[in-house]
Protein backbone atom coordinates (compact mmCIF):
# COMPACT_ATOMS: atom_id res chain seq x y z
CA UNK A 1 0.00 0.00 0.00
CA UNK A 2 1.38 3.66 -0.64
CA UNK A 3 1.60 6.15 1.88
CA UNK A 4 2.50 8.63 -0.24
CA UNK A 5 2.07 8.76 -3.85
CA UNK A 6 2.84 11.81 -6.61
CA UNK A 7 1.76 12.34 -9.24
CA UNK A 8 2.29 14.65 -12.41
CA UNK A 9 4.00 17.32 -10.01
CA UNK A 10 5.15 20.96 -12.07
CA UNK A 11 6.57 23.77 -10.11
CA UNK A 12 8.38 26.74 -10.84
CA UNK A 13 9.98 29.88 -8.91
CA UNK A 14 8.99 32.07 -11.57
CA UNK A 15 6.65 31.62 -14.57
CA UNK A 16 8.19 30.17 -17.63
CA UNK A 17 10.99 28.35 -15.76
CA UNK A 18 9.83 25.20 -14.12
CA UNK A 19 11.77 23.40 -11.56
CA UNK A 20 9.76 20.37 -11.41
CA UNK A 21 8.34 18.78 -14.35
CA UNK A 22 6.07 16.17 -14.63
CA UNK A 23 7.63 14.02 -11.13
CA UNK A 24 6.10 10.88 -10.24
CA UNK A 25 6.46 8.65 -7.32
CA UNK A 26 5.06 6.37 -4.71
CA UNK A 27 6.36 5.46 -1.35
CA UNK A 28 5.06 2.06 0.00
CA UNK A 29 4.42 1.80 3.93
CA UNK A 30 7.71 0.41 5.22
CA UNK A 31 10.11 1.04 2.30
CA UNK A 32 13.40 3.53 2.06
CA UNK A 33 13.56 5.16 -1.10
CA UNK A 34 16.24 7.52 -2.01
CA UNK A 35 16.41 10.53 -3.76
CA UNK A 36 19.34 11.30 -5.92
CA UNK A 37 20.91 13.90 -8.63
CA UNK A 38 23.03 16.75 -9.64
CA UNK A 39 22.77 20.19 -7.70
CA UNK A 40 19.79 21.90 -8.80
CA UNK A 41 18.13 18.96 -10.63
CA UNK A 42 14.58 19.68 -8.40
CA UNK A 43 15.32 16.85 -5.33
CA UNK A 44 15.03 20.07 -2.38
CA UNK A 45 12.22 21.54 -4.55
CA UNK A 46 10.44 18.56 -4.47
CA UNK A 47 10.97 17.88 -0.96
CA UNK A 48 9.76 21.42 -0.19
CA UNK A 49 6.46 20.51 -2.04
CA UNK A 50 6.05 17.48 -0.08
CA UNK A 51 6.53 19.47 3.21
CA UNK A 52 3.96 22.29 1.84
CA UNK A 53 6.33 24.92 1.56
CA UNK A 54 5.58 25.57 -2.28
CA UNK A 55 2.20 25.26 -3.64
CA UNK A 56 2.16 23.02 -6.81
CA UNK A 57 1.55 24.63 -10.54
CA UNK A 58 0.22 20.91 -11.10
CA UNK A 59 -0.27 17.92 -9.99
CA UNK A 60 -0.77 16.24 -6.67
CA UNK A 61 0.35 15.04 -4.07
CA UNK A 62 -1.65 12.18 -1.78
CA UNK A 63 -0.96 11.40 1.82
CA UNK A 64 -2.47 8.07 3.25
CA UNK A 65 -4.57 8.34 0.03
CA UNK A 66 -5.87 11.70 0.96
CA UNK A 67 -4.77 14.76 -1.13
CA UNK A 68 -2.20 17.09 0.51
CA UNK A 69 -4.01 20.22 1.04
CA UNK A 70 -7.47 19.12 2.13
CA UNK A 71 -5.32 18.41 5.36
CA UNK A 72 -4.78 20.76 7.89
CA UNK A 73 -1.06 21.94 9.19
CA UNK A 74 -1.84 19.21 12.28
CA UNK A 75 -3.13 16.23 10.32
CA UNK A 76 -0.37 16.50 7.83
CA UNK A 77 2.66 16.67 10.61
CA UNK A 78 0.67 13.13 11.92
CA UNK A 79 1.56 11.53 8.90
CA UNK A 80 4.67 13.19 7.11
CA UNK A 81 8.10 14.17 9.91
CA UNK A 82 11.07 15.79 8.73
CA UNK A 83 14.88 15.72 9.65
CA UNK A 84 17.03 18.48 8.31
CA UNK A 85 20.32 18.51 6.91
CA UNK A 86 22.05 20.41 10.48
CA UNK A 87 20.46 19.82 13.65
CA UNK A 88 19.78 23.47 15.78
CA UNK A 89 17.70 24.94 18.46
CA UNK A 90 17.62 28.61 18.74
CA UNK A 91 17.51 28.12 23.18
CA UNK A 92 18.92 25.55 25.50
CA UNK A 93 16.45 22.69 25.49
CA UNK A 94 17.32 19.40 26.57
CA UNK A 95 17.01 16.23 24.19
CA UNK A 96 14.03 14.78 25.73
CA UNK A 97 11.96 18.56 25.80
CA UNK A 98 13.16 18.53 21.79
CA UNK A 99 11.81 14.92 21.06
CA UNK A 100 8.84 15.88 23.06
CA UNK A 101 8.12 18.55 20.49
CA UNK A 102 7.28 15.73 18.01
CA UNK A 103 3.97 15.54 19.60
CA UNK A 104 3.15 18.76 19.24
CA UNK A 105 0.63 17.28 16.50
CA UNK A 106 -1.17 15.63 18.82
CA UNK A 107 -1.52 17.70 22.20
CA UNK A 108 -4.07 20.33 22.73
CA UNK A 109 -3.59 24.14 22.71
CA UNK A 110 -2.22 24.31 25.81
CA UNK A 111 0.44 21.57 24.47
CA UNK A 112 0.23 19.57 27.50
CA UNK A 113 1.74 16.35 27.83
CA UNK A 114 -0.24 13.01 28.29
CA UNK A 115 1.26 9.69 29.63
CA UNK A 116 1.12 8.60 26.36
CA UNK A 117 3.19 11.36 25.04
CA UNK A 118 5.40 10.92 27.79
CA UNK A 119 5.50 7.02 26.64
CA UNK A 120 6.31 7.84 23.29
CA UNK A 121 8.92 10.09 23.78
CA UNK A 122 10.69 7.76 26.22
CA UNK A 123 10.24 5.22 23.43
CA UNK A 124 11.44 7.00 20.58
CA UNK A 125 14.50 8.56 22.73
CA UNK A 126 15.26 4.44 23.75
CA UNK A 127 14.74 3.28 19.74
CA UNK A 128 17.46 5.95 19.07
CA UNK A 129 19.99 5.13 21.47
CA UNK A 130 19.54 8.78 22.69
CA UNK A 131 18.33 8.01 26.10
CA UNK A 132 21.72 7.83 27.48
CA UNK A 133 22.28 11.58 26.70
CA UNK A 134 18.08 12.84 27.37
CA UNK A 135 18.77 15.67 29.88
CA UNK A 136 22.09 16.96 27.78
CA UNK A 137 21.37 19.52 25.61
CA UNK A 138 22.19 19.77 21.67
CA UNK A 139 25.14 21.81 21.79
CA UNK A 140 26.86 19.38 23.79
CA UNK A 141 26.45 16.59 21.34
CA UNK A 142 28.46 15.21 18.66
CA UNK A 143 27.06 15.65 15.27
CA UNK A 144 25.72 12.14 14.49
CA UNK A 145 24.24 12.11 17.92
CA UNK A 146 22.67 15.47 17.21
CA UNK A 147 21.14 13.72 14.03
CA UNK A 148 19.81 10.85 16.00
CA UNK A 149 18.07 13.72 18.58
CA UNK A 150 16.31 14.34 15.26
CA UNK A 151 15.22 11.39 13.89
CA UNK A 152 13.74 10.78 17.24
CA UNK A 153 11.84 13.56 17.52
CA UNK A 154 10.64 12.49 13.98
CA UNK A 155 9.54 8.76 15.13
CA UNK A 156 7.99 10.61 18.70
CA UNK A 157 5.54 12.42 15.73
CA UNK A 158 4.06 8.75 14.59
CA UNK A 159 4.30 9.56 10.75
CA UNK A 160 3.80 7.29 8.27
CA UNK A 161 6.41 8.60 6.34
CA UNK A 162 10.10 10.34 7.31
CA UNK A 163 11.48 12.90 4.97
CA UNK A 164 15.49 13.39 5.30
CA UNK A 165 17.14 16.23 3.94
CA UNK A 166 20.94 14.65 3.54
CA UNK A 167 21.00 13.56 6.93
CA UNK A 168 24.51 12.12 6.56
CA UNK A 169 26.04 15.09 4.59
CA UNK A 170 27.86 16.23 7.49
CA UNK A 171 28.83 12.84 9.06
CA UNK A 172 31.56 10.96 9.24
CA UNK A 173 32.15 7.50 7.71
CA UNK A 174 30.55 5.35 11.04
CA UNK A 175 27.74 8.02 11.56
CA UNK A 176 26.76 8.23 8.08
CA UNK A 177 26.34 4.05 7.91
CA UNK A 178 24.58 4.46 11.47
CA UNK A 179 22.22 6.90 10.45
CA UNK A 180 21.21 5.28 7.39
CA UNK A 181 21.02 1.68 9.55
CA UNK A 182 18.30 3.48 12.27
CA UNK A 183 16.36 4.58 9.25
CA UNK A 184 16.22 1.23 7.66
CA UNK A 185 15.63 -0.74 10.70
CA UNK A 186 12.90 2.22 11.63
CA UNK A 187 10.66 1.87 8.51
CA UNK A 188 10.96 -2.58 8.77
CA UNK A 189 9.75 -2.33 12.09
CA UNK A 190 7.02 0.55 12.10
CA UNK A 191 5.80 0.24 8.81
CA UNK A 192 6.30 3.62 7.79
CA UNK A 193 8.30 5.46 5.13
CA UNK A 194 11.48 7.14 4.28
CA UNK A 195 12.28 9.36 1.81
CA UNK A 196 15.99 10.07 1.82
CA UNK A 197 17.62 13.21 -0.06
CA UNK A 198 21.41 13.24 -0.48
CA UNK A 199 24.19 13.07 -2.90
CA UNK A 200 26.22 9.03 -1.56
CA UNK A 201 25.19 7.23 -4.03
CA UNK A 202 26.79 4.05 -2.56
CA UNK A 203 25.32 4.70 0.75
CA UNK A 204 22.04 5.15 -0.60
CA UNK A 205 21.86 1.79 -2.90
CA UNK A 206 22.72 -0.09 -0.45
CA UNK A 207 20.18 1.01 2.06
CA UNK A 208 17.66 1.48 -0.43
CA UNK A 209 14.32 -0.69 -1.66
CA UNK A 210 14.04 1.97 -4.38
CA UNK A 211 16.18 5.20 -6.02
CA UNK A 212 15.19 7.87 -7.86
CA UNK A 213 17.27 9.71 -10.27
CA UNK A 214 16.66 13.23 -10.48
CA UNK A 215 17.47 15.04 -13.68
CA UNK A 216 16.29 18.51 -14.61
CA UNK A 217 13.08 18.40 -12.36
CA UNK A 218 12.74 14.97 -14.31
CA UNK A 219 12.71 11.14 -12.86
CA UNK A 220 15.55 9.84 -14.96
CA UNK A 221 14.95 6.75 -13.53
CA UNK A 222 13.20 5.00 -10.98
CA UNK A 223 13.40 1.08 -9.51
CA UNK A 224 15.31 -0.96 -7.47
CA UNK A 225 19.11 0.03 -7.16
CA UNK A 226 20.28 -2.72 -9.54
CA UNK A 227 18.18 -1.18 -12.05
CA UNK A 228 19.43 2.49 -11.72
CA UNK A 229 23.14 2.25 -11.43
CA UNK A 230 23.83 2.41 -14.63
CA UNK A 231 26.64 3.15 -16.25
CA UNK A 232 25.05 5.22 -19.21
CA UNK A 233 22.54 6.33 -17.29
CA UNK A 234 24.79 8.03 -14.27
CA UNK A 235 26.60 9.38 -17.22
CA UNK A 236 23.83 11.44 -18.94
CA UNK A 237 22.38 12.71 -15.39
CA UNK A 238 25.90 13.33 -13.58
CA UNK A 239 28.09 14.38 -16.57
CA UNK A 240 30.73 12.58 -15.78
CA UNK A 241 32.40 8.83 -16.84
CA UNK A 242 31.01 6.52 -14.21
CA UNK A 243 32.96 2.66 -13.58
CA UNK A 244 31.05 0.40 -11.36
CA UNK A 245 32.42 -2.15 -9.38
CA UNK A 246 30.51 -5.22 -7.92
CA UNK A 247 32.01 -6.05 -4.76
CA UNK A 248 30.48 -9.07 -3.35
CA UNK A 249 26.41 -8.77 -3.02
CA UNK A 250 24.18 -6.19 -3.22
CA UNK A 251 24.32 -3.51 -5.85
CA UNK A 252 27.57 -2.25 -7.37
CA UNK A 253 30.15 0.54 -6.29
CA UNK A 254 30.21 3.73 -8.03
CA UNK A 255 33.27 5.38 -9.07
CA UNK A 256 33.37 8.75 -10.93
CA UNK A 257 36.06 8.61 -13.15
CA UNK A 258 36.21 11.97 -15.74
CA UNK A 259 33.89 15.07 -15.72
CA UNK A 260 32.44 14.87 -19.59
CA UNK A 261 33.41 18.09 -21.62
CA UNK B 1 15.75 18.94 34.73
CA UNK B 2 15.02 15.53 33.53
CA UNK B 3 11.16 16.30 33.93
CA UNK B 4 11.13 19.81 32.60
CA UNK B 5 9.20 18.43 29.83
CA UNK B 6 6.93 16.94 31.56
CA UNK B 7 4.53 19.70 32.26
CA UNK B 8 1.40 19.37 33.31
CA UNK B 9 -1.70 21.30 34.57
CA UNK B 10 -1.29 20.92 38.08
CA UNK B 11 2.52 22.50 37.97
CA UNK B 12 1.28 25.15 35.23
CA UNK B 13 -1.35 25.91 37.68
CA UNK B 14 0.88 26.13 40.89
CA UNK B 15 3.45 28.14 38.85
CA UNK B 16 0.47 30.57 38.37
CA UNK B 17 -0.79 30.76 41.70
CA UNK B 18 2.85 31.15 43.14
CA UNK B 19 3.40 33.80 41.10
CA UNK B 20 0.00 35.66 41.41
CA UNK B 21 0.37 35.46 45.23
CA UNK B 22 3.98 37.53 44.32
CA UNK B 23 2.25 39.94 42.39
CA UNK B 24 -0.41 40.66 44.95
CA UNK B 25 2.00 40.50 47.59
CA UNK B 26 4.34 43.37 45.78
CA UNK B 27 0.91 45.37 44.96
CA UNK B 28 0.15 45.58 48.49
CA UNK B 29 3.44 46.58 49.40
CA UNK B 30 4.19 49.15 46.78
CA UNK B 31 0.60 50.75 47.45
CA UNK B 32 1.66 51.14 51.22
CA UNK B 33 5.13 52.78 50.66
CA UNK B 34 5.44 56.56 49.89
CA UNK B 35 5.71 59.94 51.98
CA UNK B 36 2.08 60.88 52.48
CA UNK B 37 -0.57 59.36 54.96
CA UNK B 38 -2.18 56.63 53.85
CA UNK B 39 -5.65 57.94 53.74
CA UNK B 40 -8.64 56.03 51.93
CA UNK B 41 -7.71 58.42 48.87
CA UNK B 42 -4.16 57.92 48.34
CA UNK B 43 -4.46 54.12 48.91
CA UNK B 44 -6.65 54.43 45.96
CA UNK B 45 -4.53 56.57 43.75
CA UNK B 46 -1.60 54.60 44.60
CA UNK B 47 -3.58 51.31 43.80
CA UNK B 48 -4.87 52.39 40.76
CA UNK B 49 -1.37 53.16 39.64
CA UNK B 50 0.84 50.40 40.71
CA UNK B 51 -2.02 48.17 38.94
CA UNK B 52 -1.33 49.90 35.66
CA UNK B 53 2.35 49.54 36.26
CA UNK B 54 1.96 45.72 36.66
CA UNK B 55 -0.53 45.53 33.72
CA UNK B 56 2.34 47.45 31.49
CA UNK B 57 5.03 45.10 33.08
CA UNK B 58 2.72 42.21 32.05
CA UNK B 59 1.90 43.61 28.37
CA UNK B 60 5.80 44.24 27.71
CA UNK B 61 7.81 41.50 29.10
CA UNK B 62 5.13 38.43 27.70
CA UNK B 63 5.55 40.60 24.55
CA UNK B 64 9.19 40.62 24.46
CA UNK B 65 9.14 37.30 24.98
CA UNK B 66 7.17 35.77 22.35
CA UNK B 67 8.92 38.03 19.93
CA UNK B 68 11.96 36.28 20.83
CA UNK B 69 10.47 33.31 20.18
CA UNK B 70 9.26 34.19 16.68
CA UNK B 71 12.41 35.62 14.99
CA UNK B 72 14.94 33.57 17.36
CA UNK B 73 16.82 36.31 18.92
CA UNK B 74 16.49 37.40 22.07
CA UNK B 75 17.06 41.26 21.44
CA UNK B 76 14.08 41.43 20.08
CA UNK B 77 11.77 43.59 22.01
CA UNK B 78 9.08 46.11 21.55
CA UNK B 79 11.08 48.68 22.51
CA UNK B 80 13.88 47.93 20.24
CA UNK B 81 11.96 47.00 16.97
CA UNK B 82 9.90 50.83 16.96
CA UNK B 83 6.21 49.54 18.19
CA UNK B 84 6.61 50.97 21.49
CA UNK B 85 7.70 54.38 19.40
CA UNK B 86 5.26 54.03 17.10
CA UNK B 87 2.37 53.51 19.46
CA UNK B 88 3.65 56.91 20.77
CA UNK B 89 3.34 58.42 17.56
CA UNK B 90 -0.24 57.42 17.50
CA UNK B 91 -1.08 58.75 20.54
CA UNK B 92 0.38 62.05 20.48
CA UNK B 93 -0.83 62.78 17.52
CA UNK B 94 -4.30 61.78 18.64
CA UNK B 95 -3.87 64.66 21.44
CA UNK B 96 -2.40 66.86 18.74
CA UNK B 97 -5.19 67.02 17.38
CA UNK B 98 -7.47 66.81 20.36
CA UNK B 99 -9.16 63.85 19.92
CA UNK B 100 -10.48 63.73 22.71
CA UNK B 101 -13.03 66.09 22.68
CA UNK B 102 -14.61 64.31 19.95
CA UNK B 103 -14.27 60.32 20.93
CA UNK B 104 -13.67 59.24 24.49
CA UNK B 105 -10.70 58.62 25.74
CA UNK B 106 -10.66 54.74 26.40
CA UNK B 107 -11.18 54.37 22.66
CA UNK B 108 -9.32 56.91 20.92
CA UNK B 109 -5.89 56.32 22.77
CA UNK B 110 -5.72 52.64 22.89
CA UNK B 111 -6.63 52.97 18.82
CA UNK B 112 -4.16 55.44 17.79
CA UNK B 113 -2.08 53.73 19.44
CA UNK B 114 -2.62 50.44 18.03
CA UNK B 115 -2.41 52.02 14.50
CA UNK B 116 0.86 53.60 15.16
CA UNK B 117 2.16 50.11 16.44
CA UNK B 118 0.90 48.26 13.98
CA UNK B 119 2.23 50.67 11.15
CA UNK B 120 5.68 50.16 12.62
CA UNK B 121 5.43 46.29 13.13
CA UNK B 122 3.94 46.74 9.16
CA UNK B 123 7.20 48.49 8.22
CA UNK B 124 9.90 46.93 10.13
CA UNK B 125 8.47 43.39 9.09
CA UNK B 126 8.21 44.59 5.31
CA UNK B 127 12.33 45.54 5.99
CA UNK B 128 13.15 42.53 7.28
CA UNK B 129 11.66 39.79 5.43
CA UNK B 130 12.41 38.32 2.20
CA UNK B 131 10.44 35.20 0.82
CA UNK B 132 8.57 35.17 4.33
CA UNK B 133 11.54 34.40 5.60
CA UNK B 134 12.83 36.65 8.28
CA UNK B 135 16.75 38.59 8.73
CA UNK B 136 16.76 38.56 12.91
CA UNK B 137 19.42 41.11 12.72
CA UNK B 138 18.25 43.40 9.34
CA UNK B 139 14.74 43.09 11.24
CA UNK B 140 16.73 45.13 14.79
CA UNK B 141 18.56 47.28 12.46
CA UNK B 142 15.02 48.08 10.64
CA UNK B 143 13.82 48.79 14.36
CA UNK B 144 16.56 51.20 15.17
CA UNK B 145 16.13 53.11 12.21
CA UNK B 146 12.09 53.08 12.42
CA UNK B 147 13.32 54.59 16.51
CA UNK B 148 14.96 56.97 14.94
CA UNK B 149 11.87 58.01 12.46
CA UNK B 150 9.56 57.77 14.74
CA UNK B 151 11.48 59.77 17.16
CA UNK B 152 11.54 62.65 15.06
CA UNK B 153 7.89 62.30 13.99
CA UNK B 154 7.59 63.05 18.18
CA UNK B 155 9.42 65.93 17.78
CA UNK B 156 7.45 67.47 14.99
CA UNK B 157 4.33 66.68 16.55
CA UNK B 158 5.43 68.80 19.38
CA UNK B 159 5.86 72.21 17.29
CA UNK B 160 1.84 71.51 16.83
CA UNK B 161 1.33 71.27 20.82
CA UNK B 162 1.15 74.49 23.48
CA UNK B 163 3.95 75.28 26.08
CA UNK B 164 1.53 73.41 28.58
CA UNK B 165 0.74 70.26 26.77
CA UNK B 166 4.66 70.05 25.66
CA UNK B 167 5.64 69.39 29.17
CA UNK B 168 2.85 66.98 29.53
CA UNK B 169 4.48 64.85 26.20
CA UNK B 170 7.84 65.05 27.23
CA UNK B 171 6.93 62.95 30.77
CA UNK B 172 5.08 60.45 28.87
CA UNK B 173 7.39 60.68 25.96
CA UNK B 174 9.96 58.84 28.59
CA UNK B 175 7.48 56.56 29.84
CA UNK B 176 5.78 57.74 32.77
CA UNK B 177 2.99 55.48 34.52
CA UNK B 178 0.20 57.94 35.43
CA UNK B 179 -1.44 59.33 38.45
CA UNK B 180 -4.46 60.25 36.95
CA UNK B 181 -5.71 56.90 35.23
CA UNK B 182 -8.32 56.94 38.34
CA UNK B 183 -9.84 59.36 36.89
CA UNK B 184 -10.03 57.79 33.10
CA UNK B 185 -11.85 54.17 33.94
CA UNK B 186 -12.46 53.64 30.28
CA UNK B 187 -8.75 53.66 29.53
CA UNK B 188 -7.70 51.21 32.59
CA UNK B 189 -10.60 48.97 31.84
CA UNK B 190 -10.12 48.82 27.72
CA UNK B 191 -6.22 48.13 28.37
CA UNK B 192 -6.58 45.82 30.80
CA UNK B 193 -8.58 44.00 28.53
CA UNK B 194 -6.42 44.64 25.46
CA UNK B 195 -3.50 43.30 27.60
CA UNK B 196 -5.34 40.06 29.19
CA UNK B 197 -6.83 38.68 26.05
CA UNK B 198 -3.22 39.21 24.07
CA UNK B 199 -1.48 37.37 27.24
CA UNK B 200 -3.90 34.76 27.05
CA UNK B 201 -3.62 34.56 23.34
CA UNK B 202 0.03 34.38 23.41
CA UNK B 203 -0.20 31.37 26.49
CA UNK B 204 -2.03 29.16 24.38
CA UNK B 205 1.16 29.96 21.50
CA UNK B 206 3.89 28.68 24.33
CA UNK B 207 4.34 25.17 22.66
CA UNK B 208 4.67 26.65 18.71
CA UNK B 209 7.17 29.47 19.76
CA UNK B 210 9.15 26.01 21.34
CA UNK B 211 8.78 24.22 18.14
CA UNK B 212 9.62 27.67 16.05
CA UNK B 213 13.19 27.55 17.94
CA UNK B 214 14.17 24.41 15.75
CA UNK B 215 13.75 26.40 12.19
CA UNK B 216 10.60 27.50 9.94
CA UNK B 217 10.79 24.29 8.63
CA UNK B 218 10.83 21.75 11.11
CA UNK B 219 8.47 23.94 13.35
CA UNK B 220 5.81 23.68 9.87
CA UNK B 221 6.55 19.80 9.61
CA UNK B 222 5.28 19.56 13.40
CA UNK B 223 2.40 21.20 12.84
CA UNK B 224 3.13 24.69 13.65
CA UNK B 225 1.19 27.46 10.81
CA UNK B 226 4.03 29.44 10.89
CA UNK B 227 2.78 32.52 8.02
CA UNK B 228 -0.13 32.69 10.19
CA UNK B 229 1.31 32.60 13.76
CA UNK B 230 4.05 35.09 12.83
CA UNK B 231 1.04 37.36 11.71
CA UNK B 232 -1.22 37.08 14.75
CA UNK B 233 1.60 37.41 17.26
CA UNK B 234 3.38 40.46 15.80
CA UNK B 235 -0.82 41.68 16.02
CA UNK B 236 -1.44 40.93 19.03
CA UNK B 237 2.34 42.34 20.87
CA UNK B 238 1.55 45.35 18.76
CA UNK B 239 -1.77 45.44 20.55
CA UNK B 240 -0.40 44.87 23.72
CA UNK B 241 2.10 47.34 23.61
CA UNK B 242 -0.27 49.45 22.33
CA UNK B 243 -2.43 49.27 25.54
CA UNK B 244 0.62 50.07 27.69
CA UNK B 245 2.08 53.02 25.69
CA UNK B 246 -1.49 54.52 25.68
CA UNK B 247 -1.21 54.81 29.66
CA UNK B 248 2.18 55.38 30.34
CA UNK B 249 4.32 56.12 26.72
CA UNK B 250 6.89 54.13 25.73
CA UNK B 251 8.57 52.37 28.78
CA UNK B 252 11.80 50.64 27.00
CA UNK B 253 13.47 47.17 27.92
CA UNK B 254 11.59 45.54 29.97
CA UNK B 255 10.46 42.89 27.40
CA UNK B 256 14.52 42.83 27.10
CA UNK B 257 15.37 42.34 30.81
CA UNK B 258 12.65 40.37 32.17
CA UNK B 259 12.27 37.56 29.80
CA UNK B 260 16.40 37.11 29.68
CA UNK B 261 16.14 36.82 33.59
CA UNK B 262 13.05 34.37 33.46
CA UNK B 263 15.18 31.89 30.89
CA UNK B 264 18.03 32.21 33.37
CA UNK B 265 15.88 30.80 36.08
CA UNK B 266 12.84 28.73 34.73
CA UNK B 267 14.50 27.28 31.29
CA UNK B 268 13.74 27.89 27.74
CA UNK B 269 10.57 26.35 27.72
CA UNK B 270 8.01 29.15 26.46
CA UNK B 271 4.62 27.24 28.06
CA UNK B 272 6.05 28.31 31.01
CA UNK B 273 7.39 31.70 30.21
CA UNK B 274 4.49 33.05 28.94
CA UNK B 275 2.97 32.97 32.51
CA UNK B 276 6.46 33.64 34.51
CA UNK B 277 7.43 36.94 32.32
CA UNK B 278 4.35 38.26 32.56
CA UNK B 279 3.70 37.95 36.48
CA UNK B 280 7.61 39.44 36.74
CA UNK B 281 7.29 41.49 34.23
CA UNK B 282 4.31 43.06 36.48
CA UNK B 283 6.55 43.03 39.78
CA UNK B 284 9.24 44.07 37.91
CA UNK B 285 7.73 47.39 36.75
CA UNK B 286 5.51 48.00 40.22
CA UNK B 287 9.09 48.10 41.67
CA UNK B 288 10.85 50.25 39.27
CA UNK B 289 7.80 52.92 39.59
CA UNK B 290 7.23 52.47 43.13
CA UNK B 291 11.33 53.07 43.32
CA UNK B 292 11.10 56.06 40.91
CA UNK B 293 7.64 57.85 42.98
CA UNK B 294 9.01 57.32 46.45
CA UNK B 295 12.84 58.56 45.70
CA UNK B 296 11.18 61.67 44.18
CA UNK B 297 8.80 62.13 47.31
CA UNK B 298 11.46 61.42 49.67
CA UNK B 299 14.27 63.66 48.17
CA UNK B 300 11.24 66.54 47.64
CA UNK B 301 12.32 66.29 43.85
CA UNK B 302 10.23 65.64 40.76
CA UNK B 303 8.97 62.01 39.97
CA UNK B 304 11.28 60.18 37.68
CA UNK B 305 9.51 58.53 35.04
CA UNK B 306 9.99 54.54 34.87
CA UNK B 307 11.18 55.17 31.22
CA UNK B 308 14.39 56.45 32.57
CA UNK B 309 15.14 54.14 35.41
CA UNK B 310 14.38 51.06 32.88
CA UNK B 311 16.59 52.80 29.94
CA UNK B 312 19.16 53.18 32.33
CA UNK B 313 19.30 49.59 33.16
CA UNK B 314 18.37 48.13 29.79
CA UNK B 315 20.77 49.58 27.45
CA UNK B 316 23.75 48.65 29.32
CA UNK B 317 22.16 45.21 29.17
CA UNK B 318 21.22 45.00 25.82
CA UNK B 319 24.44 46.13 24.73
CA UNK B 320 26.28 43.03 27.00
CA UNK B 321 23.82 40.63 25.34
CA UNK B 322 24.83 42.44 21.99
CA UNK B 323 28.09 41.70 22.95
CA UNK B 324 27.30 37.63 24.05
CA UNK B 325 25.50 37.50 20.87
CA UNK B 326 28.46 38.90 18.61
CA UNK B 327 31.16 36.21 20.49
CA UNK B 328 29.66 33.41 19.40
CA UNK B 329 29.42 34.36 15.51
CA UNK B 330 32.42 33.48 13.50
Amino acid sequence: MSVLDVRDLHFGYTPGRPVLRGVDLDLPAGSLCSILGPNGSGKTTLLRCLLGQHTPSAGSILLGGQPMQSLSAKQQARQLAYVPQLPSSAFAFTVRELVAMGRYAHQGALGLASSDDRDRVTDALARTGTLAFADRTLGELSGGEAQCVMIARALAQQPQVMLLDEPTSHLDLRNQLLIYRLVRQLTRERGMAALVVGHDINLAARHSDQLVLFREGRVAARGCPDDVLKAPLLRDTYGVEVDLWEVGEGPPLVQAREPLG
Amino acid sequence: MADRSQLTAGRLALTFLGLAALVALVWAGCTMLGRYDLTPQVWRFRAVRVFAAGLIGLALASGGLALQGLVRNPLAEPYILGISSGAGVGVLMGRAMALDAFFPRWLSEPALAAVGGLATCFVVWGIAQRRGRLDPFVLLLAGVIVNVFNGALILVLFLFASPDDIASFVGWGMGQVPDWLITQPGLAWSSTAIVLAGWVFLLLRGSAFNALGMGDTVAASLGVPVHRLRIETFVVVSLMTAAAVAIAGPVGFVGLIVPHACRLIFGPDHRVLVVVAGLLGAIFVMLADTACRTVGEWVGLAEIPVGVLTALAGGPFFILLLRRRFQGMP
